[in-house]
């Protein structure tokens, strides 16, 4: 029995990691990998004139039905929007941002056990 | 009264300890979302970072500038009840089997008729333990928000029951009934089925194999195997995950009475083993 408990414990954690990467190669362009965390680093722009909305457009994600958060981050990482889509569509929400400064977009969801879904975003002032 | 008081405290103690965890992950969880531990961090360990917080703030002592950057950021954040309810909660969808391995230590004993009644007690004063500290942080975040709630958050899970309005109409009864599920009764499903597990084994090394190889372990591969099948059989897969009856509110036209029945499960099997083990115990 503990032979099959750490065979299935090992088999657990590969396929843990493996889940993500191979997501990682299939989906070359903008991806987040889930999981509960910010993953904020998914597109940077610069904030050109005070604007205060900022748009999103989630085009695909590996699941269907589910939902999605996304929020801005200001240079210093702290978050200044934030907006939760329940369908994939392209979308402004608002964020106060400061003329002149970085942003970053970010996105997460839910299910810690499901770290590979894949969202594409374009977004502008 | 006040040795009696001590002594309920003293006999009460891994409830206590379980009430206690859970309401501080709670808190963490939050801390956590707020992004305050990883700007500490950054500003620890990045320069560059810090001294362009220094520059913003006008600010060039470390500890001053510190100070006015967490206020600064914790004073941003959405203090919005339900925005606090549903990222305080999150990380409880990997809890549940611990809760099998809590419902399991008491019981290390040979079976008799009594001590089934004793399993369902026990796992009885888990739940509550679980879910008193959902309440407490509950009441909590109602007192620091003020009440207010988000404009653009909803939620899936029990709307199929109750119907699409209900969320908005009744927000507060909506978290408490989610609560209910999720940390009353999905606690209340795992202890007893440990404990029941740990009655049908004699030997101590069976009983902790059983218990954390198969919950632990079989818990988290069917929620990776669950997202596995979801790129093969499509949506209907997030019912295989044990895990996503505590994050149900984010699927979309998910089936409340089909996930909650499915979460019996463990507990339906853990019955069978017992009742057959049992008849090997009074032979």
């Amino acid at each position: 029995m503990k032979v099959f408990g750490f065979t299935l414990t090992a088999l657990i954690i590969f396929i843990g990691f493996a889940v993500p990467k191979v997501n990682a190669a299939v989906n070359f362009d903008i991806t987040t990998q889930g999981g509960s965390g910010w993953v904020r680093d998914i597109y940077n722009y610069s904030v050109e004139s005070g604007n205060r909305y900022s748009a999103v457009n989630w085009q695909y994600s590996n699941q269907s039905g589910h939902y999605m958060w996304f929020g801005v981050f200001n240079s210093s990482f702290i978050k200044k929007g934030q907006m939760l889509y329940t369908t994939k569509k392209s979308d402004a929400f608002l964020a106060s941002l400061t003329t002149g400064t970085e942003a970053y977009l970010g996105a997460r969801r839910e299910n810690v056990g499901d770290p590979a879904t894949r969202v594409t975003g374009i977004w502008a002032a | 009264m006040k040795n009696l008081i001590l002594k309920q405290i003293k006999e009460n103690k891994k409830y206590e300890f379980i009430f206690l965890i859970y309401i501080f992950l709670m808190f963490i969880c939050i801390i956590f979302d707020s992004n305050i531990l990883y700007i500490i961090y950054k500003y620890i360990s990045d320069m560059e970072y810090r001294n362009n917080i220094m520059d913003f703030y006008n600010v060039y002592d470390f500890m001053k500038c510190l100070i006015k950057f967490l206020f600064d950021t914790i004073s941003n954040l959405e203090w919005h009840f339900d925005y606090i309810v549903i990222w305080g909660t999150n990380i409880f969808q990997i809890s549940l089997p611990f809760l099998a391995v809590v419902g399991f230590s008491k019981f290390k004993t040979k079976y008799t008729k009594k001590i089934k009644r004793d399993a369902i007690i026990e796992a009885i004063k888990i739940s509550t333990a679980t879910f008193l500290a959902y309440l407490l942080f509950f009441t909590i975040v109602i007192i620091i928000c003020k009440g207010k709630c988000s404009t653009y958050i909803t939620r899936e899970f029990l709307i199929d029951i109750f119907g699409k309005s209900f969320y908005f109409e009744h927000i507060y009864l909506y978290y408490i009934i989610d609560g209910f599920i999720r940390f009353f009764f999905m606690s209340f499903i795992y202890a007893y089925s440990g404990g029941l597990l740990s009655l049908s084994y004699n030997k101590k090394s069976e009983i902790k194999n059983l218990v954390c190889y198969y919950f632990i372990t079989i818990y988290f591969a069917l929620s990776i195997i669950s997202t596995i099948l979801i790129y093969t059989i499509g949506n209907a897969a997030i019912y295989f995950g044990p895990q996503t009856i505590m994050i149900a509110g984010t699927y979309f036209n998910i089936n409340s009475i089909l996930i909650i029945a499915i979460n019996l499960i463990p507990l339906v099997i853990c019955l069978t083993i017992f009742h057959i083990r049992k008849g090997n115990h009074e032979t």
